[in-house]
């Protein structure tokens, strides 16, 4: 039985199923993370060498990994590719009853995304009941994106669990609920509360496009529509058509389907006299509040929201059952005040606050790689490299995820610990190498909250290290958060076997080189064990990491692909108005509902939680900026993973009060990210450019159940900051 | 830990409705759900070792037809709500609950509860 401090233990922790002591471990172990993800990427040496790897507590906690059997063969996720300059796909939201997650008991009720290529059906996933990624996207710079988002959830199937919960319209408010709100929500307050887990949206996490109307628009809800038949969805489908066939974003709510705007709101006129308000007027009518069926309060209707926006000449928020998403992934124009989107391994994943945690939970999540194959593209130079030495380079998308059909918050006393991290779905799966072989891995950690720390080590002997030569797993990394190191930072000696870390949302593209020796081989995480395993195994020629010359030393440039200039360092940029701080506090001002036992940690950004229309950052288009971004959250130790949407940005300067005498100044080529765990008690900064695109989007922890109850803020780029126009804009809610 | 559903359904020719399971098992871990598919709403609460109901502790709306209730988990403080019937240290135990909704109480049910 949990008592009241476990609970906040357990809401602080970033892993949230542990114990204490191990948590204390575990932030030992992420200030450890951060020096070692810097060390890979700061252009210069960090006095880390010599440590351990992480902690020698957990070092010694390691089971020793069992090569397979029982590992199951590593089984690549199904793709859906763009043909033509177009990536087409129809991706459903599905609700299953029957999930089959490794490491589970029983099957599970989970949403999860199910997709097909409209062009080439052949291409779909998933193919089988297993629970893991939607469809890995394939495309390339410059092309249309367009995609038919369905929702087609029924909420009868979560029935009996809590996956249905507020949605039901039982609890008092709109947040999830247990033991009549003592338990759950406690003093979380809507919006930033766990709710709304039918409603969802896509974020295209990395993508430089868009944050407005069918682009990378995280403020747009879809609820589902339990009702839809294949004749609906192909009817929607030939709706959006008309949208597609333009190949861009819509710029405004008229420049979409007629039909489909009457099939949502009746406007401007019903499609069908049973809806005169569309299927949105349709949820209004029918939702359940407060145990009663029809009852919902007008403040909480989502057709009147939908029509004053309609009417003020602003996109609507709230539809129902489908969406059409339209944008085009921008190559560089060649201007100095523009950036293209970055060739690599990028991801889509649900975004709808309140419910963002349980859905990557369920596994709403998918890869996008996005691909340069231009000679002197990122794709391009590496496939070109490997074609001349006569071999092929081999690649493979690795998504991970921890599945579970609950969060831990809203149960008494998680028992078993935290849910294992899969790769693709699959526990410890197992890839094949030949000796000597060199394979482009594309790493994205699409857990909700756990952080990677891991390392390679041979199956046979203990942990490997330098001096065991042929037995060694090599690698080297070329990317981060999508976006290609530069040769400086790819060529240093650091970058030899360097750290092995993510935390949530970060993507790493290495180079893997299988060792001389035949035999298995394991990742191993410090707190998870083994992710997957290499079954070294054949005979065929060696492979060379690019830029390797006579002596072994990487050297040769011009085998590696150059930066794109629009990716160059951004050397001069003026300082953010103030700088942002992530925090922790207890609410001491508000008594929960019925006496609850514990007052929830709240999670805040600059003191306060997530609100509905409020502006917490206003940037001028155009502009360069850096931004200090702090972390005073010392009560839990969190190293909270700032994410912001639209822009990558490049850190300049570290401080971790627990590992750095003084800040770490970095010195160029600066590394990309999109998503940066902040130091507890320390901070960043970083530049960015708020380059192509105005528009409202947001900046957030990555630890997704902090973002759900708070930690989030709405972000404006507007081409004037202090205009009525932009001011008018920001009226954005979150039901 | 696991999700519990308990459905609440009239037998053919039944003027009242039931609970099944009846008792319902479930683990301080657990948390348990009423699915109503019934043609009535109801309201399952708990009583207290006076046979009292104590409304609000577990739910606070009637669930509606073709409808499930929030979750309901079986926690520490519940003992000085419900007295020491409820005690997870003395599991396993056994609640008693009944419909709030006026004329069904006699529509009664159990949960026993265990470590």
């Amino acid at each position: 039985m949990a008592k009241a401090d476990d609970m906040k233990a357990q809401d602080v922790d970033a892993n949230e199923h542990t114990q204490f002591t191990q948590e204390q471990r575990n932030r030992a172990g992420r200030r450890q993370f951060l020096l070692g993800a810097l060390a890979t990427t700061s252009g210069v040496a960090l006095a880390v060498s010599g440590k351990r790897f992480f902690p020698s507590s957990l070092a010694a906690t390691q089971t020793q990994p069992v090569c397979p059997p029982p590992s199951p063969a590593f089984i690549p996720v199904g793709e859906i590719t763009s043909r033509d300059g177009k990536l087409k796909a129809v991706l459903s939201v599905i609700g299953g009853k029957d999930r089959i997650v490794p490491g589970s008991t029983k099957p599970l009720a989970l949403r999860f995304y199910s997709g097909y290529n409209p062009d080439n059906p052949s291409q779909r996933w998933p193919v089988s009941t297993n629970a893991g990624p939607g469809p890995t996207f394939r495309c390339e710079v410059g092309d249309s994106v367009q995609i038919t988002f369905l929702n087609r959830v029924n909420l009868k199937d979560f029935m009996g669990s809590n996956l249905y919960s507020a949605e039901g319209g039982t609890t008092t408010g709109l947040c999830d609920e247990v033991n009549a709100g003592r338990w759950y929500p406690a003093n979380d307050k809507y919006p930033n509360c766990f709710h709304a887990s039918s409603a969802a949206n896509v974020h295209f996490h990395g993508t430089h496009v868009t944050p407005s109307t069918t682009g990378d628009n995280v403020l747009v809800n879809v609820w589902p529509d339990p009702t839809m038949t294949d004749a609906d969805a192909k009817m929607i489908q030939q709706w959006f058509q008309q949208i597609f066939d333009k190949g861009e974003a819509v710029s405004d709510w008229n420049g979409l389907s007629e039909d489909w705007r009457r099939y949502q709101v009746g406007l401007p006129k019903p499609l069908t006299p049973n809806y005169p308000k569309g299927l949105v007027g349709r949820y209004d009518d029918t939702a359940v509040y407060q145990g009663q069926r029809g009852k919902l309060p007008e403040n909480l209707r989502l057709w009147p929201a939908n029509d004053k926006k309609i009417k003020d000449g602003i996109w609507p928020q709230y539809y129902v059952g489908s969406y059409p998403i339209c944008f085009r992934i921008p190559k560089w124009n060649g201007s100095s005040d523009s950036m293209g989107q970055a060739p690599g391994t990028h991801w889509y994943h649900s975004h709808k606050h309140g419910s963002t945690s349980i859905n990557l939970f369920n596994g709403l999540e998918g890869a996008l790689i996005i691909e340069d194959n231009s000679p002197t593209g990122y794709d391009g130079a590496l496939k070109a490299y490997y074609s001349k030495q006569g071999q092929k380079l081999d690649q493979f998308v690795l998504v991970l995820q921890q599945i579970t059909d609950t969060i831990n918050m809203m149960v008494t006393n998680p028992s078993g610990g935290p849910p294992p991290v899969l790769v693709n779905g699959q526990l410890t799966p197992t890839i094949t190498m030949q000796p000597g072989q060199i394979q482009l891995w594309r790493f994205i950690n699409g857990t909700v909250q756990a952080f990677i720390n891991a390392q390679f080590n041979s199956v046979q002997q203990k942990t490997l290290t330098a001096g065991l030569g042929s037995l060694k797993v090599n690698y080297r990394q070329t990317a981060q958060d999508g976006i290609q190191l530069a040769w400086e930072n790819y060529s240093k000696d650091q970058n030899a076997n360097p750290p092995f870390k993510l935390s949530p949302a970060n993507r790493i593209d290495v180079l893997v080189q299988a060792p001389s020796a035949t035999g298995c081989y394991v990742l191993q995480d410090a707190r998870f064990g083994p992710l997957l395993f290499i079954n070294v195994t054949g005979t065929s020629p060696p492979m060379k990491f690019p830029g390797t010359d006579a002596d072994g030393k990487i050297t040769i440039k011009s085998d590696y692909p150059p930066m794109p200039a629009f990716l160059a360092d951004i050397t001069s940029a003026k300082p953010h108005d103030k700088p942002i701080v992530y925090g922790s506090r207890k609410d001491t001002t508000t008594l929960p509902p019925n006496g609850n036992p514990s007052t929830l940690r709240q999670f805040t950004i600059d003191n306060t939680q997530f609100t509905d229309g409020r502006i917490d950052q206003r940037v001028k288009l155009g502009d360069a900026e850096e931004w200090r971004i702090e972390n005073t959250d010392t009560a839990t130790g969190i190293s909270h993973p700032f994410h912001i949407h639209v822009n990558p940005f490049q850190v300049v300067e570290v401080y971790d009060p627990a590992t750095m005498a003084k800040p770490l100044v970095l010195q160029p080529p600066y590394v990309w990210w999109d998503a940066f765990a902040i130091p507890a008690g320390g901070y960043f900064k970083m530049r960015s450019r708020f380059v192509d695109f105005t528009g409202l989007y947001v900046q957030h922890c990555h630890i997704l159940a902090h973002e759900d109850r708070g930690m989030m803020q709405l972000v404006q780029v507007c081409k004037d900051p202090n205009s009525e126009e932009c001011k008018k804009q920001a009226d954005v809610k979150h039901h | 830990m696991a999700q519990v559903a308990i459905e609440i359904a009239r037998s053919e020719g039944k003027p009242q409705a039931g609970f099944e399971p009846d008792p319902a098992e479930v683990t301080t871990q657990d948390n348990a759900f009423w699915v109503n598919n019934d043609k009535e709403p109801h309201l399952p609460t708990p009583l207290d070792q006076n046979g009292k109901m104590v409304k609000g502790v577990w739910l606070n709306f009637e669930i509606p037809t073709e409808s499930s209730s929030s979750g309901v988990a079986f926690f520490d403080p519940d003992k000085t709500i419900l007295g020491s019937q409820s005690n997870p240290v003395n599991a396993p135990y056994t609640i008693t609950y009944v419909c709030a909704v006026e004329g069904h109480e006699n529509e009664r049910g159990r949960i026993t509860v265990t470590a």
